[in-house]
């Protein structure tokens, strides 16, 4: 581990100015800085298994105030270094690593849940606080944050806003940019900003869905207000099986084409149903769609009733899976490292939507782009009227080649297909380093704009920088 | 000189300089422009006039007035309420209206492309024939364009179920001030950096011209279920109607109608047919506008100079306020949310005054819009102001602002647009003083009162008009430190600021 002694980028005169400013809430340590050099991203999981490691992170701190915040960032402007807002460091495409070393901002210190405004059903917290810990303080108040991601337990609400997150349930309570209602963060300049707490404004551009997303290129988020939900009366599950992923799909958009707002549709392949829900303990074949609504009994039952005509092409299971799904939603994240022992094995996960119109291109396409490379497991997920999301699952054996470049290739494939069949490439995990290049590509001429955004906002580059394909 | 070189490069792009269109194109529906015109004043005339037909031609004008530093002021039908078109007299009037066609019809996604000239009238009959609706239904529906709704950050009456603009709206095809044609990706959601859709959606022309937009349509209603609700208070009747949003109902319509409101409505006769659609043809509203009576006229006049007494007045009767209620959609999940709706609003201790209130809103619900000439003929004003906030802060916004304008107006309000977290105000005020000067002075005054109340008492200083030029100077306290995030997306996108120049605080945008 080499790069630990790499460079640093901040001198004597920063790391005491830090000292002063978090007295023992910095860290200039080896072990620290290790740490947080990496994320959840795979690709820096196998750089890792090879005894490497990238670029480590000068210092860590660990502000607890908006001013401690705003002091950091007066520092880095004056002294140009980068800083990296980070929460749980959940990213699976490297936003959160410090590729150009610097401070890393680790929110978790600011973790309170400030309020809850029950006539309103909003409720205020800082970035730092962690899902389940923000869910179960909810849950307690008879409450619930309709957000479950299935990072829920290594994610924070300022990583969820500044990467889009978006949740297992989320066809029913909406993305994290829908759940927001107005935030507080730190600009590069070290302006405070407070977004109105508005149901709806017509006051110029969304400000708080420029902040949304930015991965933390633009802002730091230090607080938010979102909507919370009264914890369901009644939840309850249909599933079918398909003979074909077409017949399933159809059976998904003929659902939300009528208005059903289900909390749960997952459709899973033929492989997806027989790796991934066999290895946890479920005996289907086929196509297996689950669908679960909750919420208030008359309008379950009703939903339940509209719905039961789109399942008429598949063989009815019942309540039983979807229940078992619901037991075991957070269990199949952690299986990843039973694959990654195996120093040949890499794997990785693509979420890509499409139009109704597109999807099965994009999933025929990403299919027979990894044909005989590596295994490809599919379930569609998060439903639209207008479209689904394909969450992809590639296992593969990288033989003689390195992993890591085998694992490379293997992304290059997968995007590439994407790009050409009409896909965006990313649903809900956002670009951070991995698909940079292809955000470019997306993008187009908007992507020059962002790029002058971006210097405009921070003409220093102080933050997250080169993720994006920001300079 | 420049006028005739931009002919030259666009042989085929409309351009005129007549005086006629120039002074139609002088104002939008800022009532402010309304007084001036009843005084035979006119606002600053544009320079021209253009009709691109296509976004080549949108591209080509914006390289040639990036060229003679022209300000382009983008113009769909020019029914914005704040000022947000009015030009300078340098400005080339850019009108989208030459391009209204449906590109493309994805009815497998749901999905319709349409360029930002189509009227809101015709997109909804173009739907309805093949049966769908956007469910966008601004009071503006027949004088209103794709591109404005988009510009301006739209809202319509069926918002509470279908979304607002902002929520329909999948991508779009854009004109930068550099000239380049962008577009962002037709898919159901993406992560992938802020929502660039979201950028240019309420930016009203200051950052590029919206030239495609492709939006979510729904399957036209299978059925419809009205009621409508009595309460003794609007606090009372607030409650009723967050108990319903809050169950997580989605009404097409949930409106309530504050005591004067309320005995307006009431005053209302239904319209003697309805329509099997929702777009009602412009030629058969007109015929039912004909012939306000004298006395009404006469009754307004006397009105307007004493608002303190026609409050007192009001005040001094029985409370009572109506909220309708209309669901629509699917037979079985609408069945299923109106009856738990009544069920709900029984609870909350509404009085069930059946469907016909709610059938009689949704049967006159254009013609509102229509009424204005009569107060501007008893040589009053009307406007009306739209904020919103939260259910803990709604009932203080409500009764401060209606304070704060008592001494100067007289005001009522509906709440129109429901939210699970809160909900608008609608405010209407209107206005008597002598002569023309005072007219104008009142009216600023009164608009001042309103902007610094509402930001006084937490609420957001417009829910779906808009800032254009008339609510700008309060932009910067409504956006609480995010006007350096708006300010920097203007330099970055246009640093020439020949876009829209004078509006939303942006100032000039550096221009010389």
């Amino acid at each position: 581990m080499s790069s630990v002694a790499s460079l640093p980028v901040i001198g004597q005169p920063v790391r005491e100015a830090l000292g002063v400013l978090f007295g023992e809430h910095v860290s200039f340590r080896k072990t620290d800085r290790l740490a947080y050099h990496r994320d959840l991203m795979p690709g820096s999981l196998l750089t890792v298994r090879e005894g490497e490691a990238s670029t480590c992170p000068d210092a860590i701190v660990w502000p607890q105030t908006v001013q401690d915040i705003v002091a950091l960032l007066a520092l880095a402007n004056e002294h140009k270094f980068p800083i990296v807002p980070y929460g749980a460091g959940s990213s699976v495409v490297g936003a959160a690593i410090p590729i150009r070393g610097g401070v890393i901002c680790d929110l978790k210190r600011k973790a309170r849940l400030v309020r809850m405004d029950e006539k309103s059903l909003l409720y205020t917290a800082e970035a730092g606080i962690l899902g389940e810990d923000l869910e179960r303080k909810l849950n307690a108040a008879g409450f619930t944050c309709g957000h479950f991601p299935s990072s829920m337990y290594c994610s924070t609400l300022g990583g969820w806003l500044a990467m889009r997150s978006a949740g297992q349930m989320s066809t029913r309570y909406g993305k994290i940019e829908d759940l927001v209602v107005s935030l507080e963060a730190v600009l590069p300049s070290g302006q405070v900003i407070q977004t109105r707490n508005a149901p709806r404004s017509a006051t110029g551009p969304d400000i708080d869905q420029l902040l949304v997303g930015s991965e933390g290129t633009l802002g730091v988020i230090t607080r938010a207000t979102l909507r919370m939900f009264p914890l369901p009366e009644t939840r309850r599950f249909a599933s079918a099986v398909f003979a074909t992923v077409e017949q399933g799909l159809e059976a998904v958009r003929s659902i939300m084409r009528i208005g059903c707002r289900p909390a749960v549709v997952r459709l899973y392949d033929e492989v997806d149903t027989a790796l991934a829900l066999s290895s946890l303990g479920l005996d289907v074949t086929g196509n297996l769609l689950i669908l679960g609504y909750e919420g208030r009994e008359r309008i379950v039952s009703s939903e339940l009733a509209a719905s039961h005509e789109a399942l008429a092409d598949g063989r009815d299971l019942g309540e039983e899976p979807g229940k078992w799904w619901f037991e075991h939603r957070y269990k199949i994240s952690y299986k990843q490292s039973i694959i990654l022992a195996n120093d040949r094995m890499v794997l990785d996960t693509l979420e890509v939507a499409a139009t109704w119109t597109r999807v099965l291109d994009v999933y025929a396409a990403v299919k027979k782009a990894l044909e005989g490379y590596v295994t490809v497991l599919a379930h569609f997920s998060h439903a639209y009227p207008e479209g689904i999301n394909i969450y992809f699952s590639f296992v593969g054996h990288a033989g003689e080649t390195r992993p890591v470049e085998f694992h490379q290739e293997m992304w290059r494939r997968a995007l590439g297909a994407v790009a050409e069949s009409g896909g965006s490439i990313s649903h809900h995990h956002g670009i951070g380093l991995l698909k940079a290049p292809w955000l470019k590509r997306e993008l187009g001429g908007l992507h020059e704009a962002f790029v002058a955004f971006k210097a405009e906002l921070d003409p220093n580059n102080i933050l997250n920088p080169g993720k994006m394909g920001l300079p | 000189l420049s006028l005739v070189d931009l002919q030259a490069r666009v042989p085929a792009l409309r351009i005129s300089t007549r005086d006629t269109d120039r002074l139609n194109y002088a104002r939008d529906l800022y009532p402010l422009t309304h007084i001036w015109m009843g005084e035979a004043k006119v606002g600053q005339r544009p320079r021209a006039i253009c009709w691109p037909a296509s976004t080549q031609e949108v591209a080509a004008v914006v390289q040639w007035a990036l060229e003679t530093a022209t300000p382009l002021v983008p113009y769909g039908a020019g029914s914005g309420v704040c000022g947000g078109t009015l030009p300078g007299p340098d400005t080339l009037i850019v009108d989208l209206k030459a391009m209204r066609a449906v590109v493309d019809f994805d009815e497998r996604s749901l999905l319709v492309r349409v360029q930002p000239g189509m009227l809101g009238e015709d997109l909804e009959r173009w739907l309805a024939k093949r049966g769908y609706t956007l469910g966008h239904f601004p009071s503006s529906i027949y004088c209103s364009s794709v591109g404005g709704w988009l510009a301006a950050r739209s809202g319509g009456q069926f918002s509470t179920k279908y979304g607002k603009i902002e929520d329909m709206v999948v991508s779009q095809e854009l004109v930068l001030p550099d000239g380049k044609i962008v577009r962002t990706a037709t898919t159901p959601r993406a992560a992938t950096g802020p929502d660039w859709d979201q950028l240019f959606v309420g930016s009203e022309g200051t950052l590029g011209f919206i030239t495609e937009a492709t939006l979510r349509v729904c399957l036209a209603p299978e059925i419809r279920h009205f009621r409508a609700f009595r309460y003794p208070s609007v606090p009372a009747a607030l409650e009723g109607m967050r108990a319903v949003m809050q169950a997580g109902l989605r009404p097409a319509v949930t409106r309530l109608y504050d005591e004067i409101d309320t005995f307006l409505v009431g005053s209302k006769k239904p319209a003697p047919e309805s329509k099997p659609f929702d777009a009602e043809p412009m030629s058969s509203l007109k015929g039912k506008l004909k012939g306000e009576p004298a006395f009404l006229q006469a009754a307004h006049r006397a009105a307007f100079r004493h608002p303190k007494l026609i409050h007192a007045l009001v005040d001094a009767l029985p409370g009572s306020c109506l909220l309708i209620f209309m669901f629509e959609g699917n037979t079985i999940l609408t069945d299923a949310e109106a009856s738990e709706a009544w069920a709900i609003l029984k609870q909350s201790g509404g009085k069930d005054l059946g469907s016909a209130p709610a059938e009689a809103w949704y049967e006159t619900r254009y013609h509102v819009s229509y009424r204005q000439s009569a107060i501007y003929a008893a040589d009053a004003f009307v406007d009306t102001c739209e904020v919103a906030t939260t259910w803990s802060a709604i009932e203080d916004l409500y009764f401060g602002m209606l304070r704060a304008v008592r001494p100067h107006a007289i005001i009522m309000a509906h709440f129109s647009h429901a939210y699970h977290e809160g909900v608008n105000i609608y405010f209407t005020f209107a206005a008597h003083a002598g002569d023309a000067d005072g007219k104008e002075q009142l009216y600023q005054k009164i608009w001042k009162t309103l902007m610094e109340s509402c930001l006084r008492y937490g609420g957001t200083i417009s829910h779906h008009h808009g800032i254009g030029f008339s609510k700008q100077a309060w932009l910067a306290q409504e956006l609480g430190g995010g006007m350096e995030v708006f300010q920097a997306a203007k330099r970055a996108l246009d640093p020439h600021g020949i876009m829209n120049p004078g509006k939303m605080g942006l100032g000039n945008g550096g221009r010389v």
